[in-house]
């Protein structure tokens, strides 16, 4: 069962897709900000990494920094953010994000793209 | 011990007796206070217990409403596809039971349209739609709807941005008398809820708004109109003979974006027009166009005219690359206003050859002032 870390502090919004990703049979993770999100990502290891841009301490960036930047590290990241700036999403892109997706979303598009992220790392 | 209290009384009586008057208003005042400083005390008190008590209630019953809607998102295909209103109803209130969510209640409900909208702007698809169905099943539009008879303005604006948020369509004939109200907040979303709910004339209120519309406003409806999801810009043309100025200069800005070309004769009228907010929004329209109508009375209007005029002129021209255009360019490269002297500069460097060509002879021969006006413009950087 493929192991997912959510990084998002809209509680509501982080409920929800707990939930959702849980219904869709996966071990789900959960962290309301940047700082709790690098000591999980510290000590764990994730098959999929999902967070917001905007968080509390540590941007959603840093966090793709971080983990792309640890040797050997495959581990995909899907960004989901309310903005929709073309120069934060290529920025997102060069530090190695492998997905995008700007809010307002679509929960099963999310779904979907988790289950092809998965299959193909 | 009864003897003792009533040996104090008796002293404290034969002391009331025998003192002296300003003893006597003394010794009342300090009881008054005394009475009084104990009283704000137990107030505090009471009123900080009180709102300990709501604090706690709300954020519980906060985070009984997130687990709610996050089931229903979670949920939604079991609990919303291929089931009939009844049914979905049934299912809701039994998961609503098991949170423990007293849906009745005014300020649960508050709370949950509250939540349920923050959640719903950052969804789209079906799970939008199925929120706004439970926003519907729960009867929270009727919520809204009663809100809009409240004294409070606050209120009333929250309630039409739920109902536009939602799409309430039935609410708005309710809005129009609102959008001309002269509160400039609830004026104002007013107007955008009526621009998102009304699908077939979204700016009727325009022919009747007297009221004024700031620049804040403006950028709103703009912003409301971009974004709306039914697409109807209409020709803005139509509003250019209200009497508010505003609508007037709302139109002018309007008729540019949209490049409404069919509205250019209009605009020349306004070209010349007694308010200089007016005029200046009708040449930012042409420029917007991109036409080379109005040169001519723009150029002949010019040395009359005031600085904010003269600037939108010049800054017109900047889109215009009109031979008869560049003599006077060159002439104003030289006027003593520096803004309007480095805006001809500009307006010159888009001429791609002869204009370049012309700001790059004169550099080296000119002075200081002349030297920085010419850098900047030739500078494609900024």
């Amino acid at each position: 069962m493929a192991k997912i870390l959510l990084i998002e502090d809209d509680q509501l919004m982080l409920k929800a897709l707990e939930f959702r990703l849980k219904k869709d049979g996966y071990t789900v993770e959960t962290a309301p900000d940047g700082r709790v999100a690098m000591q999980l990502i510290d000590t764990n290891i994730y098959d999929l990494i999902i967070t917001d841009i905007m968080i509390p301490f540590a941007s959603g960036l840093e966090i793709v920094s971080k983990v792309k930047s640890r040797p050997g590290n495959t581990t995909p990241v899907i960004i989901l953010s309310g903005v929709g700036l073309e120069s934060t999403v290529l920025e997102a892109f060069k530090l190695g994000a492998d997905d995008y997706m700007t809010k307002p979303f679509i929960i099963n598009e999310l779904s979907v793209r988790v289950r092809k992220l998965l299959k193909s790392f | 011990m009864e003897q003792t209290i009533y040996s104090l009384v008796n002293y404290l009586v034969l002391f009331w007796k025998n003192a002296p008057p300003v003893v006597k208003i003394s010794t009342a005042l300090l009881l008054l206070f005394t009475l009084v400083s104990i009283l704000t005390v137990v107030i505090v008190i009471f009123s900080r217990v009180i709102i300990s008590y709501k604090t706690r209630r709300n954020n519980d019953i906060t985070e009984r409403v997130k687990t709610f809607l996050s089931i229903m998102i979670a949920l939604e295909e079991e609990i919303f596809e291929a089931n009939t209103d009844e049914s979905i109803l049934n299912t809701i209130t039994a998961y609503l039971k098991e949170e423990h969510i007293k849906i009745k209640d005014s300020t649960t409900r508050q709370i949950l349209t509250q939540e349920l909208l923050l959640i719903h702007q950052e969804l789209a698809g079906n799970t939008a739609d199925n929120l706004r169905k439970l926003f519907f099943l729960l009867r929270l539009d009727k919520d809204a709807i009663r809100k809009l008879r409240r004294k409070d303005w606050l209120k009333k604006a929250k309630a039409i941005h739920v109902l536009a948020q939602m799409d309430v369509i039935e609410a708005v004939n309710l809005l129009l008398p609102y959008t001309n109200d002269a509160n400039p907040h609830l004026r104002m979303e007013a107007q955008m809820g009526y621009i998102q709910l009304h699908k077939d004339h979204p700016f009727d209120f325009l022919a009747y708004v007297d009221e004024d519309i700031s620049e804040w406003h403006q950028l709103n409806l703009f912003a409301t109109i971009a974004q709306n999801k039914n697409g109807i810009v209409p020709a803005f043309k139509t509003w250019l003979n209200s009497k508010n100025e505003y609508v007037i200069v709302f139109c002018l800005k309007m008729i540019g974006h949209y490049t409404q070309l069919d509205a250019i004769s209009d605009l020349l009228r306004f070209m010349q027009h007694p308010d200089v907010t007016i005029r200046c929004a009708a040449i930012f329209a042409l420029q917007k166009l991109e036409t080379e109508e109005g040169v001519a009375t723009a150029l002949t209007m010019f040395d009359t005219a005031d600085t904010d005029t003269k600037q939108a002129i010049l800054n017109f021209f900047t889109e215009i690359r009109a031979e008869s255009v560049k003599p006077f360019l060159k002439k104003n490269l030289f006027n003593d206003d520096f803004n309007l002297a480095l805006t001809a500069a500009k307006a010159l460097n888009n001429y791609p050859d002869s204009g370049r060509a012309f700001l790059e002879e004169l550099l080296p021969e000119t002075d200081n002032r002349m030297h920085k006006i010419i850098k900047h413009a030739l500078d494609n950087r900024i």
